[in-house]
């Protein structure tokens, strides 16, 4: 099951308990200092003081004095670690692994969404040790003071990450994550049913708007900003965080022409209905694409099915792995996260989700030719040319969520 | 007088329920209205004293509300797609609970039965089966193209008003059947009997006793459909992916499900509620009447 | 000739175009819903092409079926944890409040009849988003089963009462009176001679609370929290539009099974009991009776 599916169907409320908000305006030396500095930089305010991190704007989080980081040398708990993921986001095997080589027990409960996860992380009463966050929460979740900095000296696969990921600028000096999978956002196509793909136009994003021919057969991710983003890219704005509400209003009626023209459906179930037949030409994420060979029909070989992402300013997108503050079992923790970094367990891992974690280790045409990408989807892999030059979809202010949220509200509203 | 309160103190727990679970619920709504939003998390902050309401919320809902804009276009279709459904449900159920209350003497019980299990089938089950059927492989599709109506198969399932409206008349018309046919029952044969015997042929029967009887009937079974099918946004979720059928159900859904205008969601709630009200005082009206004179509703 | 030309003339025979339009909507009705039981015995993945007889959906495949994939169990489960949880609060609740209701005399009757009756007329998504939002802020009552059955208690109510009502307004005074006056008190009035005559309706409204409990989606998905909180509805409308297997055929037909099982038990326990108490007049049939008590 694809980690972002069902993004859409919850409705989760956070509950802001009354400490993470009232901790919030208190008095933190650090947290003024970069409350100021962000403000000196004209970066956009996030909450708690915490600037937005962007790619011309990296951030240090802060660590607050109640949340330090715990101390080196001391030896891993009895457990059981509690791990809190996407639903079918970990090899099951390389949790078995863990418990195996560290001799303890490992509980992985799962959630639908972000808000779905937060809601249970601040409700108080989840007991987690390890969290699997994303960039858009990350910030709020230090702010609200939810996860705890990491001890380095836990970490030493850290150096087989990519070096711009080893410290990326939305988490500078990865104080409170590690990385653990990345992702473009392309466009995915059958190859049999169209015969002219999106390379074949110089605007590859076009293809969207002529593709008459197949109305009814063409989606867009069910994904606020992914799919105004993409709009907004075929345009040649390649700010995906871009609060002008002109720019968003003309990405809202590019998409609502979509909605006229072809019919498009709004959903994210690409991984299935692609390689299903049932569409032609969708808006997809880089790992449902490269797990396209569990869903061909039979009959219908893996070839038919295509996937191009832009080599400069794609959409690449990057989960992590935190450590939660109220962790019974830290040092364990800090274990699970170093073990998930393993060259070999992040092979293993990737070969179950099809999501590419960002080691260096990852050699594209091994993959190829270990058979574990065929070579018709090599664009799916990620390599860190990808990263350095692509755009990251960050977390907004709250004027800039309801320009986005306004836009979406009129695509959707159909009219 | 222990008496005095013996009757009222059975009443009690479940009032209290609906009062604590449903009437102050309802004014949470208000509150978050015209109440304000953490940053932080995005929750809303309820205001509950109304002389500290914030009303920039309900202004920008009623700004988009004006004709024209996001709200009115997906209020204005909402109404179309109730309005036609109600109508289709009108014209396949009234026939039935007619057939049902004034015929169908020896069938009658196993029509009652074949009546009454769709009732009890989960509504979102009924629309599986559609789906299935509506599906590109599915059996409609097989059959147009076998019976050469089709030449290729037909997206059914790919954004069309048309499905979705089948779907809700599908979805609705048992719960439309079933009071129809309770109310029709009630009419006394004698009546239309005396409406024969004075000459009137059947037809003018129909028009001129029957359907004028049966007026409040149709008035509180249209209203008992009309309402949730104005909330109604999982149908057209599971029958259209597409924006173009979206009902305003599937905006307020929007506001829940993330980002900082849960408020506008509570608005958009009240506005619904408002234009519902209408519908809702009637049928409450008629209810009540119905139940001070002891007829069984 | 003249004999064909009275029959399609007499008033008082059966209208033909009316049986045929019944009759035709009774198959467009069940017709879709049975095709939809035959698919989960399909012995393939698809939803919508027949491959063969199969119980794999239900028991045999041992990763997807019903019986083994643990979602799907969990969903059956958590629908039958919360209708059972819903039964069990919302029936004393509700009976209490249409005993209450219809024998008060006094200022206090009539809001709260009007109170009662509204969440009748009320869309499911006001209700839904109401509800969500009082937990949150105000009663702090996390999401998750707690939250669910305190919501479809709230709905299921008046419908027990609107049951229950008619029922007491049709049985009358008179048995309790006769009770009274041989110096039975209130009480024991109500408890020996009224109670048992509500037998037939309490049934009624626990299969009717049961059957509201396990197709109920909005309010139940909007006060849920994660997965082990969903219920069967839940889990059709998002599997519905992807490429799930006939597992999800198969478990909305397990659901239905287990209403109509619970409907027809009901209906008989009060058929039984009616017809003991043959004594009133104008009851009609038990089947009319249930058909009518739906509001």
């Amino acid at each position: 099951m694809h980690p972002r599916e069902r993004r859409s169907t919850r409705r989760q409320f956070l509950f802001a308990s009354g400490g993470t908000v009232a901790g919030l305006a208190g008095g933190d030396a650090l947290l003024r200092a970069a409350a100021a500095l962000g403000a000196l930089e004209g970066a956009p305010m996030g909450p708690g003081g915490i600037p937005l991190a962007r790619r011309n704007f990296p951030v240090t989080l802060p660590i607050y004095s109640d949340n330090e980081p715990i101390a080196s040398g001391k030896s891993p708990e009895k457990g059981p670690l509690n791990v809190f993921n996407w639903a079918d986001y970990v090899n099951p095997a390389i949790v078995k692994k863990f418990e195996k080589e560290f001799h303890v027990q490992v509980n992985v409960t799962t959630f639908e969404n972000e808000e779905e996860a937060l809601a249970k992380l601040t409700s108080g009463k989840a007991s987690f040790d390890v969290w699997f966050a994303t960039v858009e929460y990350l910030s709020r979740a230090v702010a609200g003071k939810l996860v705890q900095p990491l001890n380095h000296s836990y970490l030493p696969h850290l150096k087989n990450v990519w070096p711009s990921l080893q410290s990326p600028f939305y988490d500078v000096h990865s104080r409170y994550s590690v990385p653990y999978t990345i992702y473009t956002t392309g466009i995915a196509w059958r190859k049999d049913k169209i015969k002219n793909g999106p390379p074949t136009f110089s605007n590859p994003y076009d293809i969207f708007w002529q593709s008459k021919n197949y109305s009814g057969k063409v989606a867009i991710l069910d994904d606020e900003r992914e799919a105004l983003t993409m709009a907004l890219l075929r345009r040649h704005i390649y700010d995906p965080n871009t609060t002008s509400s002109k720019q968003v209003g003309q990405a809202e009626k590019d998409l609502a022409q979509l909605t006229k023209l072809v019919h498009v459906k709004t959903n994210t179930s690409d991984y299935t209905d692609v390689p299903a037949g049932s569409t032609w030409l969708s808006q997809a994420w880089s790992g449902d694409m490269a797990g396209a060979p569990s869903y061909m029909p039979k009959g219908t070989p893996v070839s038919v099915i295509g996937y191009w992402r832009p080599a400069k300013n794609a959409v690449v997108g990057s989960d992590m792995i935190t450590l939660l503050r109220g962790a019974k079992n830290p040092v364990l923790g800090h274990m699970f996260l170093n073990f998930i970094l393993d060259n070999k367990v992040g092979v293993e891992n990737f070969s179950w989700n099809g999501y590419i974690p960002p080691l260096n280790v990852i050699n594209p045409e091994k993959l190829v030719a270990q058979g574990y990408i065929p070579k018709n989807l090599t664009s799916t892999i990620v390599r860190e040319s990808d990263f350095k030059h692509g755009l990251s979809i960050l977390p907004l202010t709250t004027q800039g969520q309801t320009v986005w949220q306004d836009a979406w509200s009129t695509f959707k509203a159909g009219g | 007088m222990t008496r005095r309160w013996f009757w009222p103190s059975f009443a009690l727990p479940g009032a209290a329920w609906l009062v604590l679970l449903f009437l102050v619920p309802t004014y949470a709504v208000l509150a978050v209205a015209f109440g304000t939003v953490d940053p932080i998390f995005n929750n809303p902050v309820p205001v509950w004293n109304p002389l500290h309401w914030q009303f920039a919320t309900m202004r920008s809902v009623l700004d988009d509300l004006r004709p024209g804009h996001v709200f009115w276009v997906v209020f204005v279709r909402t109404f179309e797609y109730v309005g036609i459904s109600l109508a289709g449900c009108l014209a396949i159920g009234y026939p039935v609970a007619y057939y049902l209350a004034r015929h169908a003497r020896r069938t009658k019980a196993l029509l009652l039965v074949l009546l009454i299990i769709p009732f009890w089938v989960s509504y979102l089950m009924r629309m599986l089966a559609w789906i299935g059927l509506l599906l590109p492989d599915g059996l409609v599709n097989k059959t147009l193209m076998d019976v050469g109506v089709l030449s290729h198969p037909y997206g059914w399932l790919d954004g069309q008003a048309s499905s979705v409206i089948l779907a809700l008349i599908y979805g609705y018309v048992p719960y439309l059947i079933l009071p129809l046919y309770a109310s029709l029952d009630r009419i006394a044969p004698q009546v239309l009997e005396a409406g024969r015997d004075l000459g009137a042929s059947p037809i003018s029967t129909f028009l001129h006793v029957t359907l004028p009887l049966s007026r409040h009937g149709i008035l509180a079974a249209s209203v008992l459909i009309a309402l949730p099918m104005f909330g109604d946004y999982y149908t057209n979720d599971v029958i259209s992916g597409s924006p173009r059928t979206s009902m305003i159900g599937n905006q307020i859904n929007l506001f829940f499900q993330g980002g900082p205008q849960r408020t506008v969601g509570a608005g958009l709630v009240i506005v619904l509620s408002l234009l519902l009200a209408v519908l809702m005082s009637y049928y409450l009206w008629v209810t009540v009447r119905a139940s001070r004179t002891e007829t069984i509703l | 000739m003249r004999r064909v030309r009275d029959w399609w003339a007499n008033p008082w025979g059966q209208p033909r175009f009316l049986a045929f339009v019944t009759w035709g909507y009774m198959a467009w009705s069940i017709v879709p819903v049975g095709i939809a039981i035959l698919f989960s015995f399909n012995d393939g993945r698809s939803r919508s092409v027949w491959q063969g007889f199969s119980t794999r959906w239900y028991w045999g495949d041992p990763n997807l079926s019903v019986l083994h994939d643990p979602s799907m169990r969990g969903a059956l489960e958590q629908s039958l944890k919360l209708a059972a949880l819903d039964m069990v609060i919302a029936v004393p609740l509700g009976v209490g409040l249409a005993l209450g209701l219809t024998r008060w005399v006094g200022y206090g009757a009539r809001p709260v009849n009007f109170l009662m009756l509204f969440p009748l007329v009320t869309p499911e998504i006001v209700m839904a988003v109401s509800l969500l939002l009082i937990f949150v802020t105000l009663y702090k009552i996390p999401l998750g089963t707690t939250a669910q059955v305190l919501g479809q208690v709230t709905f299921s109510i008046s419908y027990v009462v609107v049951v229950v009502r008619s029922r007491l307004l049709s049985i009358g005074r008179q048995y309790e009176e006769a009770a009274r006056d041989l110096g039975a008190s209130a009480l024991g009035a109500l408890r020996l001679v009224l109670m048992p005559l509500l037998t037939p309706a309490i049934f009624a409204s626990l299969m009717v609370v049961f059957a509201l409990s396990i197709d109920d989606f909005v309010v139940t998905d909007y006060l849920s929290s994660n997965e082990s909180t969903q219920t069967v509805p839940i889990k059709i409308y998002s599997g519905v539009r992807g490429t799930t297997t006939p597992a999800l055929n198969a478990l909305a037909t397990v659901m239905v099974l287990a209403t109509l099982a619970s409907v027809g038990l009901a209906f008989f326990v009060y058929r039984r009991v009616n017809s003991l108490q043959r004594a009133e007049a104008g009851s009609g049939s038990a089947l009319r009776e249930i058909a009518a008590l739906e509001v």
